[in-house]
């Protein structure tokens, strides 16, 4: 059997753990760059606020509802969540992380399959404030099911459930009550475009799907949907994955908080995300081969130009004052004068570990000024450093934009690429100046 | 340029102390037993001086544990975070005891608008 934790509004659960005011008001979390909504209260779910509603759109509505708006504050949420995964990995063997506030794990071997999952989630509440779901099935796909079935309590009350965040279908008209009430849009794996042709083919809930012929699927749509419509019917086809991947490459980018037009700001904006990519590679311990810088305007912009460029070094390199030179010259090749830019950023890709490098027998024309000997001791210093002092606090030289790692919300016209983020919270966790304040008296 | 040695190469005789070398004290294993419920507050007032919190102080707070008699916790009362001592009268009724004489102790369980967030296990005060 597997089991899919889920965290029930995750971004709004975090928000309200360290701001108990917002308990039981309708709360909202906005993706990056205050776009969308990502997160809702129940309370908010109730007015009719949707998932991915831009903010624009729904400003009145949100003000008329006293909606409080709450910006994206990853470093809390990381933090949070690595605290639920560790509670999960203590106590089960089998754990797949899936997302942040989602992970799959294996219940074999286990009499109280149910029993265990409730005292978990009451665990998780108790220790980190939390509240959670937990879904049992036979599949991945099923457990997702599951899951849905918790949140929407009130559509299924005829579903007998034995804890309100705990739940196993386990008599097969229920289930199939369950399947015949689900889209075949909200199944996990379909989505929007393949709920299109199922429908089209009288495919339209998850009932439908399970029974559809599953060579008839494969042939048309390819071997996943095929394993979808197995694991509907309880056949395993989609296993824990309990050890990661190794990372196949590394992209940092985001949009700007304004348009960008110059060379400089665009430039000042990339240094900062190559150093991100770089360190976030020197956590995995690999080294790169090939680095591409991609830049484009917004879609919505009259003049539309996007361009990325590929350099792939002859020595995979963990050096980032190589991928540094490497990204200003790509930069330097793609920018072109007159266009309105919303995004640059940079992949890191090709990667092997430090025992598999070749080494090569020609020198880089870039490489020549970079000592190769102590690259990877350099590196190791600096995260030495940055680990203990804070990150940010050794960087490239030509990094010069000194209020981004600073913490202040900040309006200054100079550095407006940065993201919006006009109602974040403190970095309660993460930041000693940010910690939660408390009161020894209250009046 | 000095050179920064990351690895310190032993040479001429060895440490006779090499085989007594044990791991050094680490604050953090001392103060947090459990690192997934554990939290940092700042304390603001300085009425609980009495119990050794001062205005300013951290303090760490565990989320894991039950309160018990005469335990500091913070406690959410009307969407604030407020430290408090837990308190338990003759008839074995607990309360927040409230550290200003204008305000009644808040009894436990009583009023949903009040709930314990965690146990304080630690103060750290500076001397400076």
């Amino acid at each position: 059997m597997i089991a899919l934790l889920d965290c029930n509004n995750f971004y709004v659960s975090c928000e309200r753990l360290f701001n108990p005011k917002l308990v039981g008001k309708p709360v909202v979390v906005l993706s990056n760059n205050d776009g969308c909504i990502i997160s809702r209260s129940d309370e908010a779910k109730n007015i009719g606020i949707k998932m991915g509603e831009p903010l624009f759109k729904i400003k009145d509505k949100l003000t008329n509802n006293k909606v409080v708006v709450c910006s994206s504050n990853y470093s809390v949420y990381g933090d949070i969540s690595n605290r639920i995964m560790n509670i999960l990995k203590n106590n089960f063997d089998k754990v797949e992380i899936y997302s942040i506030d989602e992970a799959f794990f294996s219940l074999d071997k286990l009499n109280n399959k149910e029993e265990e999952c409730v005292d978990l989630a009451n665990k998780i509440l108790k220790w980190t404030g939390i509240p959670v779901s937990i879904g049992i099935a036979k599949t991945k796909t099923l457990a997702k099911i599951t899951n849905r079935v918790i949140k929407k309590k009130n559509i299924y009350s005829k579903l007998d459930f034995h804890s309100s965040n705990v739940l196993e279908i386990r008599r097969k008209e229920d289930l199939e009550y369950v399947l015949k009430t689900t889209d075949v849009e909200d199944v996990w794996g379909v989505g929007k475009k393949l709920s299109i042709f199922l429908k089209d083919n009288n495919v339209k809930n998850a009932f439908n799907l399970k029974e559809c012929n599953e060579s008839f699927i494969r042939k048309k749509k390819g071997v996943i949907l095929e394993r979808t419509v197995l694991e509907l019917r309880g056949v395993l086809c989609n296993q824990i994955e309990d050890v990661l991947p190794d990372k196949k490459s590394i992209c940092v980018s985001r949009s700007f908080g304004r348009k960008l037009r110059y060379y400089d700001s665009l430039r000042s904006a990339l240094i900062v995300y190559v150093q991100k990519a770089a360190s976030k590679m020197r956590m995995s311990n690999l080294f790169c081969r090939t680095i591409t810088i991609f830049l484009k305007t917004s879609r919505y912009e009259s003049n539309l130009y996007k361009n990325s460029k590929t350099y792939t070094l002859i020595e995979p390199t963990i050096d980032l004052r190589l991928i540094w030179k490497v990204s200003d010259k790509l930069l330097k090749e793609i920018y072109k004068e007159s266009f309105i830019y919303s995004k640059v950023g940079v992949i890191l890709s090709d990667f092997c570990k430090k025992e598999s490098i070749q080494m090569s027998l020609i020198d880089e024309k870039l490489n020549n000024d970079i000592s190769k000997k102590n690259g990877v001791k350099i590196m190791k210093l600096i995260d030495i450093i940055n680990n203990r002092f804070g990150y940010g606090k050794i960087k490239l030289s030509s990094d010069c934009d000194k209020n981004f790692f600073s913490k202040e919300k900040n309006s200054n016209e100079e550095i407006s690429w940065q993201m919006k983020s006009e109602y974040r919270s403190p970095c309660y966790t993460t930041s000693w100046d940010d910690i939660p304040k408390v009161k020894v008296k209250n009046e | 340029m000095k050179k920064i040695k990351l690895v310190s190469a032993a040479a001429g005789f060895p440490s006779p102390a090499e085989n007594y070398v044990e791991e050094q004290l680490d604050l953090n294993k001392y103060l947090i037993k459990n690192k997934e419920s554990s939290f940092f507050v700042r304390v603001s007032g300085d009425s609980m001086i009495n119990v050794g919190i001062f205005d300013n102080d951290i303090l760490i707070v565990d989320r894991s544990l039950t309160p018990v008699r005469q335990s500091i916790i913070l406690a959410s009362i009307d969407g604030e975070l407020v430290i408090k001592k837990i308190i338990k009268d003759k008839l074995k009724n607990y309360y927040l005891k409230s550290e200003n004489n204008n305000y009644p102790n808040i009894k436990l369980n009583s009023n949903t608008d009040t709930m314990i967030w965690g146990v304080v296990t630690y103060v750290l005060h500076s001397l400076k």
